[in-house]
């Protein structure tokens, strides 16, 4: 089975090449900066340096969120290819824009915090009366967000509103709980999770983390949250078993150090499992694939279907 | 009339004296649990969510049109709305009132709304209310290489373009294009801002000032026209087609640059490519630009939110618009 990884850069995803190749995986590593995408007679090319890459069986796919406008278009390829990747189409335009992603997970029942989204100040002032405190407030100019800030109250509050920008896009609301927060690499229907502590200045960095087992509710919440975004692959905070943030790059080398645990070994297992569920067969699937491609649109495509 | 009037909603500054402000009732935070806000009576509604830079006219001429045939219009600028999100739901609220129960809604976003653009039409996916356009196609539209792949991949005729991150490969791309070529810096969610190329110098100079990382670049081959384009305004199965004809010397045929416009015949050929582009995207109303290039059609660009050239067309493409969101609506409600 012939898998590419994809990646920003070679010294995030190294240790994965050998993983790979262990479970019998023809791999090679392409940096993104390398790939374009090319569009035309009808058609579309994926080109590393000027020459079309070759038909994959898989994809394994290493790259942060804010790399929407790229990743998308490449993973529509992927798709419409039928190469398997460990994000679908529309996850990273979900992991770029944090009121999208909130609606996404609400609306597939995944706990949340409770929240509120608006696009000017004016939409979240009446809160600050009646709100039940500590709130966190974050105020995002595009994708980024440009500050975020717990209030404990409506003074709190009110200092916040004045010192907010005239160009914010938006402002997110939610209920927040000043406790520790759980850090977690998805792998499939696998879970690794690591606990921060709260502390005075905030939650203790992910390295300082102590390995964490999950109760069966946190579990589920975190897989779901995954798969609801489009992400097989996927790291989640969560904070009470409500989550907080899903996004398809994981910190592999400090998450793996933590727990102890080899998770690239864990990754490329879960490829060999997941294209194997996919009937991907050495050398088998690529030369039907085409036969079937060319012939589809003849008298003989019915049947080959 | 008259009784019609006091129940509907004008323009902004009635809808906001007729709901008064509660949002206050609504409560974010864990002990609340929250308070469910009051619902309209959304029978046989239409609620238009606009841009936050919305063009007065267009809207003005909207909720006239819209008035004749509903019995309740509501606008509300997209950053007017606020979106209520918990575990299992997602609504769409304005000054702690439900915005869920209208028949139809029409989003007119630009790519400057998106950060609250994909949130709010996830919501109206998630609602029973007609929409006419989809989130995918919102986020395709709005990105220049996307809309043509997705287009290309299905057969419809297009100009060649390229997506590529770094500027150190442009070199490898050129051919793909060649020179002129039109460059556009995608950044965030779409584009910001056309350059035409004329050759390798200009090209290196343009990368130089290219360093960051988080944008990407789509170059297209550059087709040289007659000094017009046709935009296809697909609604449903009908297009009517308008010639927009650009300013002496300005190589964009755009209004907004000091163009023309006026209704041309749509041949069949213009037709078939504005409705199957239309499909693909999984549109009812939309607005196709074609060009010719080398005696046929080919789609230069496929637009969410198009603009319905009020000054040489007057309402009719408004009045399209509304007349077939409100027929969808009534085939609704007759057959469920």
């Amino acid at each position: 089975m012939k898998l590419l990884v994809i990646a920003e850069r070679k010294k995030h995803i190294e240790p994965f090449l050998p993983a790979f190749e262990s479970k019998g995986f023809e791999v090679k590593y392409l940096r993104i900066l390398k790939i374009s995408l090319v569009s035309k007679h009808r058609a579309t090319l994926i080109k590393s340096l000027g020459e079309n890459i070759p038909k994959y069986d898989a994809v394994f796919l290493h790259a942060r969120a804010s790399l929407a406008p790229f990743v998308e278009p490449l993973l529509e390829e992927f798709s419409s290819r039928k190469i398997y990747s460990n994000s679908m189409p529309g996850s990273y335009y979900i992991g770029m824009n944090e009121p999208f992603k909130f609606t996404t997970l609400a609306l597939g029942n995944v706990p949340i915090p409770d929240i509120m989204i608006a696009g000017s100040s004016g939409g979240i002032k009446t809160i600050s009366k009646n709100g039940k405190y500590p709130l966190m407030v974050k105020a995002l100019v595009g994708k980024t967000v440009q500050q975020k800030v717990a209030v404990n109250n409506a003074k709190e509050f009110e200092i916040f509103l004045k010192s907010i920008q005239d160009n914010v896009d938006a402002f997110i609301l939610h209920e927040y709980d000043a406790c520790d927060v759980i850090t977690c690499a998805v792998i499939g229907e696998k879970v690794f999770a690591v606990k921060r502590k709260l502390l005075s200045g905030g939650v203790s960095e992910l390295k300082k983390g102590k390995i964490y087992k999950l109760s069966d509710a946190e579990n589920g919440a975190a897989i779901k949250a995954a798969q609801t975004c489009g992400y097989d692959i996927a790291q989640i905070e969560m904070s009470n078993g409500k989550i907080l943030d899903v996004r398809p790059n994981v910190n592999w080398k400090v998450l793996s150090e933590i727990c102890s645990e080899n998770l690239e070994e864990h990754v490329a297992q879960f490829f060999a499992e997941k294209l194997q569920k996919l009937g991907v067969e050495e050398g088998v699937g690529d030369e039907i694939g085409v036969i079937k491609r060319i012939f589809s649109k003849t008298v003989l495509g019915k049947w080959l279907k | 009339m008259t009784a019609q009037k006091q129940k509907g909603f004008s323009d902004l500054a009635p809808i906001e004296e007729e709901l008064g402000a509660d949002l206050s009732r609504i409560e974010i935070g864990r002990k609340s649990g929250g308070k469910v806000p009051k619902k309209f009576d959304a029978k046989k509604s239409f609620l238009i969510i606009g841009s936050k830079t919305y063009k007065k006219s267009t809207i003005n001429s909207m909720i006239g049109e819209s008035k004749k045939l509903f019995d309740r219009v509501l606008f509300v600028p997209i950053n007017k709305v606020q979106i209520m999100v918990s575990s299992g739901r997602a609504s769409l609220c304005y000054k702690g009132k439900y915005l869920m129960d209208f028949d139809a809604i029409y989003p007119r976003f630009s790519s400057r709304d998106y950060v609250l653009g994909e949130a709010v039409l996830k919501v109206i996916e998630s609602s029973s209310a007609y929409c006419p356009v989809p989130l995918r196609a919102y986020q395709i539209t709005n990105h220049k290489y996307y809309t043509t792949q997705v287009l290309s991949n299905s057969g419809i005729p297009g100009i060649p373009t390229t997506l590529f991150i770094s500027p150190k490969y442009a070199e490898y791309l050129v051919g793909e294009t060649g020179f002129p070529m039109v460059m556009k810096l995608i950044s965030g969610f779409a584009g910001k801002g056309v350059v035409l190329i004329n050759d390798k110098k200009q090209l290196e100079s343009i990368l130089d000032t290219v360093h960051l990382f988080e944008e990407f670049i789509c170059t297209q081959k550059f087709i040289k026209g007659k000094n017009f384009d046709v935009r296809c305004y697909v609604i449903g199965d009908s297009v009517i087609s308008v010639k927009r004809t650009g300013r002496k010397g300005e190589w964009r045929a755009n209004i907004s640059r000091g163009g023309t416009a006026a209704v041309i015949e749509t041949s069949p050929e213009m037709k078939k490519i504005a409705l199957n582009s239309a499909r693909v995207l999984g549109m009812d109303i939309c607005a196709v630009d074609l060009m010719e290039s080398g005696g046929r059609w080919v789609v230069i660009e496929a637009n969410f939110m198009p603009g319905p050239f009020m000054k040489y067309l007057g309402g009719m493409i408004v009045k399209e618009w509304v007349e077939f969101i409100h027929e969808k609506v009534k085939a609704q409600k007759q057959f469920g």
